[in-house]
C-alpha cells in the first residue's frame, strides 16, 4: 500500500535527483507539517464546535464573537494562552512538570503516523499499524501520571493515579475487541483492514457478524475511557478533583493537555472508522487532479464524514451523561467488558469456521437492526421530546 | 401617639390554645421524675419546662425515652439575661428567683452596673434553651435552664442527639457556656483565637483582629467631614 | 482548644465499624490528609471539609464552617423588628421567601397580629414558587456534582422564568424582602394569575423532560442509589428536616402536620422516600423527593391562584412595632426543611434575642458520622444530596 511520501515522490515526481537521505528527511518534515497542520486545525475547530454543540444542547449560544459565528474562537484562545504567565508551583518537581504536557502531546502525535486519511493517504502504512497506535497512545499514561505527581498537589496526584489505572485497564477490552477485526482481515495494517471491508454498510466489519457488532460497542466504550471523555472523565472530574492532573497548569502547558484531548477525539473516531465502519471505502468514485495526478477524493470525504459523525457522537455523549464512579468504572471494565470481549473473540473464530466467506443474511439483518434503532431514536426525539413537550422555551413575563 | 393609631387597625389574632398533650407530658414527667427537678412554665401553646442545670441530662434523657419520645432535637440555644427588661410578672418564663433562692441573697449586686441592670439586682444569668420535638406526640417541648455567670456549666447531651454537638459548640463559642462531658467542644464558626463571646449583651469587639481592623468609619460621615474641611469650591 | 473526649459517650457506632472494616484491607493505616474547600467546586459556597483519605476512600471527615458567619442573630438584637426583614433574606438566599415568612409569622404571633387572607394566599404562592426555584438549584448543582452539566443549565433556564415572575411581584430576583410583618409589601400585579398559570403548564412538561434527561438515567441512578444511606432512626437522631427527613421515609411536613397559614385549605401530597431505586434514605430518595415536591408545589400554586380572595394585601403595622414581653418559636417549612426562629421580646422595638435554626445546620452534622467509608465521589454526591447552603449554616 502506498503512503503520502510515495504519493509525493512517485506520483507527483517531486525531488527527482536529490540524495536519498535529504529526500527522506524532507519528506518526514513535510508529512509531519501536513499532519500537524491537519491535527491543529481539527483540534481547534473541534474545541469550538464542542462548545457550540454544548451551547445548543443547553439553550445557550456558545462562542459567537470571533469571526463567523465564533469559528475562530480557538485562535483567540490560543493567543490568550500563549500570553499567559507560565506558572510553575514553588514545590513542584520542575523538570517533570515541564515535560509532562509534551509527553502527552508526543504520545498523541505519534499515533497519527499510522492513521489513514484516504486511499494511499497515510503517513506510514506500518504493518503493525493498530498495535503501534495502541502502544503510543499509552504514552499518555506516563505524561498524565507525571503531571499529577510533579504538581505536588494531592488532587492532581489522585487524578494522575486514577488516569493511570483507568487507561491501563481499558487497554485490555479495546485491544481484545480490535483483535476480532484483526482476525477477520488477517492483518494489523490499517490500510489492509480497510481494504478487507467493503463500501456498503453490510460489508463493514460492524455488520459482519453479531460478535463484531458487540465488539464495536465495547471498543467505543473503551476508547471513550482511554481518552478520559465523559462519562469516564474521572481523572479530571471537576466536581470531585477540582480539575485532576492539570489543576496546577496554566498557559500554554495547560493548552497542550487540551490540545491532546481534542486531537485524541479524531484518533478515537479514526480507529473506530477504520476497524468497524469501512474506513475510506466509498461506493462512489470522485477523483480530482492534484498537481497533475489523480487523488481519490471520495474516499477522503467518506472517511472524514464518518469520523466527524463519530466526533459528534462523542461530544454528544459528553454533554448528556453523568460521570461514573471509580469502582463502577473498574467493575465495568473487568467484570463486563473484558469477559465479553474474550467471548467475542471465540465467537468470531467459530463464525469464521462456520462461514468462511461471511454470511450476507446476518449482515443485512444487522444493518436492518441498526436502522430500526436509529428510526426509533428519531421517533422518540420528534414525537416524544419535541411534539409532546411543546415547551415554550423563552417564557418571559415582561414580553 | 401615632403608633397606637396604626396598630389599632391591625386585627388581633386569637389567643392560642394550650397544646393538647401538655397535661399528658407533665403527668408522665411528674410520675417518672422527682417533682423538684422541673417546673412547668407552659404558656400559650408552648410546653415550657424549667430544669435546674444540674439535672438537665437526666430530664432530657427521660423525655427522650419514657412515654414522651422526644427523639428529635430542634435546637439548643442560650440567652444572656443581663439587660432583660420588663415588669417582674412578665418574666414568668425566667424564674431565676425560684431556682436560686439562696444564690440571689449570697451574691450582691454589681456596684458598677448601670441603672438598668441595677433594677434587676441579682446574679447575672444565662439561660440555655433546648427545643425538643416528639414525632409520636406531635408536640414541641421547650426546656429551659438558668444559670449564674459564676457557674456557666451544664452537662452535654451530645450522647443523646447527633446534632447536639454542633449546637452546643455554637452556644459555647457565642456565650462561653461550658458543656461538661462533651465529646468535642471546639469553636465552630469563629477562629480559635477570637476573643470574647459575641452574643453576650456586654460584648465589645476588639478594634483589630490579627492586624485587620474590625470596624471602618461610616462612609457618609467620612464624606461629610471631608467636605466640611474643604469648604465650598472656590470660584474661578 | 477545648477538647474533652469520652469514648463511651461518643456514639460513633457507624464510624468505628467502617474504620474497622477498612483496617482489614490496610493494616498499615497510612492516611492522606486532604483539604476539600473552601474553594472547591462541589462544596457549594464556602465550606471546608478536611478529609482523611486512604486512596479513594474517605476515612474521616472534619467539616469546618464559619466562613460566611455574619452574626445575623446579633444584628437581630440591634435592629427593629421590621428592619430585620432584609437580613432574613441573607440567611438563606436561595429561599428568601421562607426566611421572610418565618420571621414575619414569628413576630405576628408575638404581637398578636392577624393578617388578611389575601396576604396569606400571596405568601403561599410566592413561597411555593421559591421552593421550586430553590429545588431547581439544588437538583441542578446535584447533577453537576455527579458529572452531568446539561440538566443544571436546563434548570437555570426554567428558574429564569420564575425569577421574572417574582421580579414582577416584588422587584427583586434573589433577596426579595417581600413578605412583611402584617402582610406582603405589594399586591400581585394585574396579569399575574394568567402568566403564572401559563408558566405552570410549561413547568409540568419541563419537569417531565428533566426526569427523562437525568432522573432515571442508568448511570445517575447507579451513582446515587445506596449511597449515603440515612436510616429513619439516624434521620431523627441528627435532627434532619425537610426533604432530607422525608427522604429517609418519615412522613413529616410542617405544611401538613403542623399546618400554618392557609395550607390546611390546600390539597397536596407529601413526597416521602420509599427506596425508589435502592435503600430507603439513600441519596436518590432525597433527590427524588425534591423532584416530587416540585410537582406538589405546582399543584399548590394552582389551587392557591384559584382560591385567592380579593381584599387587602397588608395591614398597617407601626414602623417601631413593640410586641409585648414574651417569646415565640415560629416554624416554617422552607426548601431545606423546618426553619425556626426563636424570638424573645422584652417589650422594646428590638428583639431581645433571635435564634435562627436552619435545616442546613442539622444536615451538616451528619457528615462526620455518615461519610466515613465512602469513596470521594460518593462523598460529593452525598454532600450534594443534603442540599446545604453555606450562609444558612453560618448565619
Amino acid at each position: 500500500m502506498p503512503n503520502i511520501a510515495d504519493y509525493l515522490t512517485s506520483n507527483l515526481g517531486l525531488f527527482a535527483g536529490w540524495s536519498d537521505t535529504a529526500v527522506n528527511l524532507l519528506l518526514i518534515l513535510i508529512v509531519c507539517v501536513l499532519v500537524l497542520g491537519f491535527l491543529s486545525l481539527y483540534a481547534g475547530v473541534t474545541s469550538v464546535v464542542e462548545r457550540k454543540i454544548a451551547g445548543r444542547m443547553q439553550s445557550r449560544i456558545g462562542p459567537n464573537k470571533v469571526w463567523y459565528r465564533g469559528l475562530f474562537q480557538f485562535l483567540a484562545d490560543g493567543v490568550k494562552n500563549i500570553q499567559k504567565e507560565d506558572i510553575i508551583p514553588d514545590k513542584a518537581d520542575k523538570p517533570l512538570f515541564r515535560m509532562a504536557p509534551y509527553i502527552v502531546f508526543a504520545g498523541m502525535f505519534a499515533s497519527w503516523v499510522a492513521l489513514p486519511f484516504g486511499k494511499g493517504l497515510i503517513a506510514a502504512d506500518l504493518n503493525i499499524g493498530i498495535l503501534f497506535i495502541f502502544a503510543v497512545t499509552s504514552l499518555n499514561v506516563i505524561g498524565v501520571l507525571m503531571a499529577g505527581w510533579a504538581s505536588n498537589n494531592k488532587w492532581s496526584l489522585i487524578g494522575g493515579i486514577r488516569s493511570a489505572a483507568q487507561i491501563v485497564s481499558y487497554e485490555i477490552p479495546s485491544g481484545l475487541s480490535a483483535l476480532t477485526v484483526i482476525l477477520l482481515s488477517g492483518s494489523l495494517s490499517m490500510q489492509s483492514i480497510i481494504a478487507a471491508q467493503g463500501a456498503m454498510p453490510h460489508e463493514w466489519n460492524i455488520a459482519h457478524n453479531p460478535f463484531t457488532a458487540i465488539s464495536f460497542f465495547i471498543m467505543i466504550i473503551s476508547l471513550l475511557a482511554e481518552g478520559n471523555r465523559t462519562p469516564f472523565d474521572i481523572p479530571e472530574a471537576e466536581s470531585e478533583l477540582v480539575s485532576g492532573y492539570n489543576t496546577e497548569y496554566s498557559g500554554m502547558r495547560f493548552l497542550f493537555f487540551f490540545f491532546a484531548e481534542w486531537a485524541n477525539i479524531w484518533i478515537m473516531s479514526a480507529i473506530l472508522t477504520t476497524l468497524f465502519l469501512g474506513g475510506w471505502q466509498s461506493p462512489l468514485l470522485i477523483e480530482v487532479s492534484v498537481l497533475g495526478r489523480g487523488l481519490e477524493l471520495s474516499g477522503i470525504l467518506f472517511f472524514a464524514g464518518k469520523c466527524l459523525i463519530l466526533t459528534f457522537v462523542i461530544i454528544w455523549v459528553r454533554w448528556t451523561l453523568p460521570r461514573l464512579r471509580v469502582d463502577q468504572l473498574m467493575s465495568l471494565c473487568w467484570k463486563y467488558l473484558t469477559p465479553i470481549a474474550f467471548v467475542n473473540i471465540l465467537g468470531v473464530l467459530i463464525w469464521m469456521v462456520v462461514f468462511p466467506e461471511g454470511n450476507k443474511m446476518t449482515s443485512m439483518l444487522l444493518v436492518a437492526v441498526y436502522l430500526l434503532i436509529f428510526l426509533y431514536f428519531v421517533y422518540r426525539v420528534i414525537f416524544i421530546n419535541l411534539i409532546q413537550m411543546k415547551a415554550k422555551l423563552d417564557f418571559n413575563y415582561f414580553k | 401617639m401615632s403608633e397606637t393609631e396604626n396598630t389599632k387597625e391591625s386585627e388581633v389574632a386569637p389567643e392560642p390554645e394550650q397544646d393538647p398533650n401538655h397535661d399528658f407530658i407533665i403527668e408522665k414527667m411528674a410520675s417518672g421524675l422527682d417533682s423538684d427537678l422541673f417546673v412547668d412554665r407552659s404558656f400559650g401553646d408552648n410546653i415550657v419546662i424549667e430544669v435546674h442545670p444540674g439535672h438537665i441530662f437526666e430530664v432530657i434523657s427521660f423525655i427522650k425515652d419514657f412515654h414522651i419520645y422526644a427523639d428529635f432535637l430542634d435546637s439548643i440555644t442560650a440567652v444572656d439575661l443581663m439587660t432583660f427588661k420588663g415588669p417582674e410578672k412578665d418574666r414568668g418564663t425566667v424564674p431565676w428567683k425560684e431556682i436560686y433562692p439562696q444564690k440571689e441573697e449570697a451574691l450582691p449586686a454589681d456596684e458598677n452596673a448601670s441603672t438598668e441592670e441595677a433594677a434587676f439586682a441579682g446574679p447575672r444569668l444565662y439561660m440555655v434553651v433546648y427545643h425538643l420535638f416528639s414525632f409520636r406526640m406531635k408536640s414541641a417541648i421547650i426546656i429551659k435552664s438558668v444559670m449564674p455567670e459564676e457557674k456557666l456549666e451544664i452537662k452535654s447531651i451530645d450522647s443523646l442527639y447527633g446534632n447536639a454537638n454542633w449546637l452546643e459548640r455554637e452556644v459555647f463559642e457565642m456565650f462561653g457556656i461550658q458543656f461538661r462531658d462533651s465529646r468535642d467542644l471546639r469553636r465552630l464558626m469563629l477562629p480559635e483565637d477570637w476573643k470574647g463571646y459575641p452574643l453576650r449583651k456586654d460584648y465589645k469587639e476588639e478594634a483589630s483582629y490579627r492586624g485587620m481592623a474590625t470596624t471602618r468609619p461610616e462612609p457618609l460621615t467620612k464624606l461629610r467631614e471631608a467636605s466640611l474641611r474643604k469648604g465650598p469650591e472656590p470660584e474661578k | 482548644m477545648m477538647q474533652t473526649t469520652n469514648n463511651e459517650s461518643r456514639g460513633l457506632g457507624a464510624n468505628l465499624t467502617n474504620l474497622e472494616k477498612y483496617t482489614i484491607y490496610d493494616p498499615v493505616h497510612d492516611e492522606m490528609e486532604l483539604n476539600m474547600g473552601p474553594q472547591h467546586p462541589s462544596t457549594h459556597g464556602v465550606i471546608r471539609l478536611v478529609l482523611k483519605m486512604d486512596g479513594e476512600i474517605v476515612t474521616r471527615v472534619v467539616p469546618d464552617v464559619g466562613y460566611l458567619h455574619r452574626s445575623i442573630e446579633k444584628i437581630g438584637e440591634s435592629v427593629t423588628y421590621r428592619g430585620f426583614m432584609p437580613y432574613t433574606d441573607r440567611v438563606d438566599y436561595l429561599s428568601a421567601m421562607h426566611a421572610n415568612a418565618g420571621w414575619a409569622m414569628g413576630v405576628e404571633k408575638l404581637a398578636a397580629i392577624k393578617i388578611p387572607e389575601r396576604a396569606e394566599f400571596i405568601r403561599v404562592i410566592v413561597q411555593e414558587f421559591n421552593r421550586i426555584i430553590s429545588h431547581m438549584i439544588a437538583l441542578g448543582t446535584f447533577t453537576m456534582d455527579v458529572g452531568a452539566f446539561t440538566p443544571f443549565v436546563y434548570f437555570l433556564r426554567e428558574r429564569e422564568a420564575i425569577n421574572d415572575l417574582l421580579e414582577s411581584v416584588c422587584g427583586a430576583r434573589l433577596t426579595y424582602n417581600f413578605i412583611w410583618i402584617g402582610g406582603v409589601s405589594h399586591d400581585l400585579p394585574p396579569n399575574f394569575k394568567e402568566k403564572a398559570l401559563e408558566y405552570l403548564d410549561h413547568l409540568d412538561k419541563a419537569l417531565d423532560e428533566f426526569n427523562r434527561l437525568i432522573t432515571f438515567n442508568k448511570i445517575f441512578v447507579k451513582r446515587l442509589a445506596d449511597v449515603g444511606v440515612i436510616s429513619r432512626e439516624q434521620a431523627k437522631h441528627f435532627g434532619l428536616v425537610g426533604p432530607n427527613l422525608r427522604g429517609s421515609g418519615i412522613n413529616w411536613d410542617l405544611r401538613k402536620n403542623k399546618p400554618y397559614s392557609v395550607y390546611p385549605k390546600i390539597d397536596f401530597k407529601v413526597a416521602v422516600g420509599k427506596g425508589y431505586k435502592g435503600t430507603m434514605g439513600d441519596s436518590f430518595d432525597r433527590f427524588y423527593c425534591r423532584v416530587l415536591e416540585m410537582f406538589e408545589s405546582v399543584k399548590i400554586i394552582r389551587q392557591a391562584l384559584q382560591m385567592i380572595p380579593e381584599g387587602d394585601y397588608k395591614i398597617k403595622v407601626s414602623r417601631k412595632l413593640k410586641p409585648p414581653v414574651g417569646e415565640v418559636t415560629s416554624h416554617v417549612e422552607s426548601s431545606r426543611g423546618d426553619m425556626n426562629y426563636y424570638i424573645i421580646s422584652d417589650g422594646t422595638d428590638k428583639a431581645y434575642r433571635v435564634k435562627i435554626r436552619t435545616g442546613s445546620f442539622n444536615a451538616m452534622t451528619t457528615l462526620e458520622e455518615i461519610s466515613p467509608g465512602m469513596f470521594i465521589a460518593d462523598l460529593v454526591a452525598y454532600f450534594a444530596s443534603l442540599d446545604v447552603v453555606a450562609p444558612e449554616i453560618d448565619r
